[in-house]
């Protein structure tokens, strides 16, 4: 081989090498634009989840405060009801029979009261949390635990979109970190070009990093 | 060798110099305006997302005050209801004066207090258990609100989702001009056979990038009826 002919086949290497370096590039490019949409998209997931979850537990405070109000209404007219039992034996004990028949309707009222108030409330109306038999108290805490429930879920899911939004956003700085050896590995094919004696040790360095980056590139897309 | 012929022999290889040179320039340019509409394009994402993300703290911030009213109307009519049993039981007596309180509440305390409780409590509006149906109050509210209606979030991020992809695609072809930039570069430097390799690649990676810029411009803002 004539030194001619050596020099023109080291420069088509460097052509070839530059070419493979482009298609690279572009693919490498393709990945890290694909890895940031993906990572924005989950930011945004989670952030929307963030919102949502938070109007969620404003909702579930305004719920309960309904709820807990008519429970409240249950047992404090259940309680006077009962007071007002024992006020009416209290009078009859004492011979006054009008007045005891006027406190027992008292009562009677009261009790009526809490009975509409059981009626309205979700807590003793849904036989998941209404009380076993009358007198006891409804599962308020199960009530409670079930509405959070969904609370718990939407925060396990703005955990997962923030886990993939770390991840794309991992990748999309590998995948930048990359490119840069990238045009590190241009640089030096177009030194290649140029320079006659330095061209092998050029090119094959510059072959090395391509390697490196595809290596590279692979590893970070399919782990 | 007269200067007559070294002209002539150098001519061609200053020609190609010019060819290169203004190449040079207008793959700049054009790689310039691609890098801008990109920036661009991102910009419109970033600007559609936060749209979105404000779009979906109007709605909630909206159905707050739906959710606050609607539980503030059942809960008006549960007391009026717990005063209407209490009327009632009042008004079974056989006692005059129980009697006539029961009725003053029944005929003057409820009606007033189930003023304030909106619709409640209508068949509609009531759960299979008989309690007050309010997610379905606060859905009837804001079906008729044409404010809360014209809040669609999800129109955001559709939208961001489309000039997401838009960049997705510009960003590559970015990536491509500056490579033709780079193989012209090479062109300018390097001499003979392999000057018209790095300038036909150049050229060939360039008018690439030109085409897939005017069809990806066409297709997304076509897609998007002229909106640029």
């Amino acid at each position: 081989m004539t030194a001619d002919e050596a020099r023109d086949r080291g420069r088509r290497i460097v052509v070839i090498l530059t070419l493979l370096t482009t298609i690279v590039a572009a693919i490498v490019a393709g990945l890290e634009v694909e890895a940031s949409t993906q990572g924005d998209r989950a930011n945004r997931e989670s952030e929307r989840l963030v919102l949502t979850v938070a109007a969620l537990q404003v909702s579930d405070t305004v719920v309960e405060n309904y709820q807990n109000r008519l429970v409240t209404d249950v047992l404090t007219n259940q309680q006077e009801g009962l007071a007002l039992d024992y006020a009416a034996l209290q009078l009859g004990g004492k011979g006054d029979d009008a007045g005891a028949t006027q406190v027992g309707y008292l009562a009677e009222a009261a009790r009526a009261r809490a009975k509409q108030a059981m009626a309205l409330s979700d807590v003793y109306s849904d036989p998941a949390y209404a009380p076993a038999k009358e007198g006891d108290f409804p599962d308020l805490q199960g009530y409670l635990v079930a509405r959070s429930n969904a609370e718990a879920a939407l925060v396990a899911q703005e955990n997962a979109a923030s886990d993939s939004y770390n991840l794309w956003n991992s990748r999309s700085d590998t995948y930048v970190a990359i490119l840069s050896v990238l045009a590190i590995t241009f640089f030096l094919l177009g030194l290649a070009q140029v320079a006659r004696r330095m061209r092998p040790f050029l090119a094959s360095t510059a072959a090395a990093l391509l390697l490196l980056t595809v290596a590279w590139s692979a590893f970070t897309a399919l782990t | 060798m007269t200067q007559e012929a070294s002209t002539s022999q150098h001519r061609p290889e200053s020609r190609l110099d010019v060819v290169i040179a203004i190449l040079l320039a207008v793959v700049a340019v054009t790689a310039a305006l691609a890098a801008w509409r990109t920036s661009a394009v991102g910009s419109q994402v970033s600007d559609t997302n936060r749209a979105g993300l404000i779009d979906v703290t109007k709605q909630q911030a909206m159905h707050h005050i739906n959710e606050n009213s609607a539980y503030a109307e059942a809960d008006y009519s549960a007391q009026a209801a717990l005063k209407a049993a209490e009327a009632k039981t009042l008004m079974a007596s056989d006692l005059p004066a129980l009697v006539a309180a029961g009725s003053s509440l029944n005929d003057n305390l409820v009606p007033s207090m189930q003023k304030l409780a909106g619709p409640f409590p209508q068949g509609d509006l009531l759960t299979t258990l008989g309690t007050y149906d309010v997610d379905a109050r606060i859905a009837q509210v804001e079906s008729a609100d044409p404010q809360y209606l014209a809040i669609v979030p999800a129109a955001s991020f559709a939208l961001a989702d489309d000039y997401s992809n838009e960049k997705r695609w510009l960003t590559i072809l970015s990536v491509l001009l500056a490579i033709a930039l780079f193989w012209l570069g090479m062109a300018e430097i390097t001499s003979g056979r392999w000057r018209v390799v790095n300038l036909v690649i150049g050229v060939a990676l360039w008018a690439v990038g030109v085409g897939a810029f005017i069809g990806i411009e066409t297709w997304f803002i076509t897609g998007r009826g002229g909106v640029i």
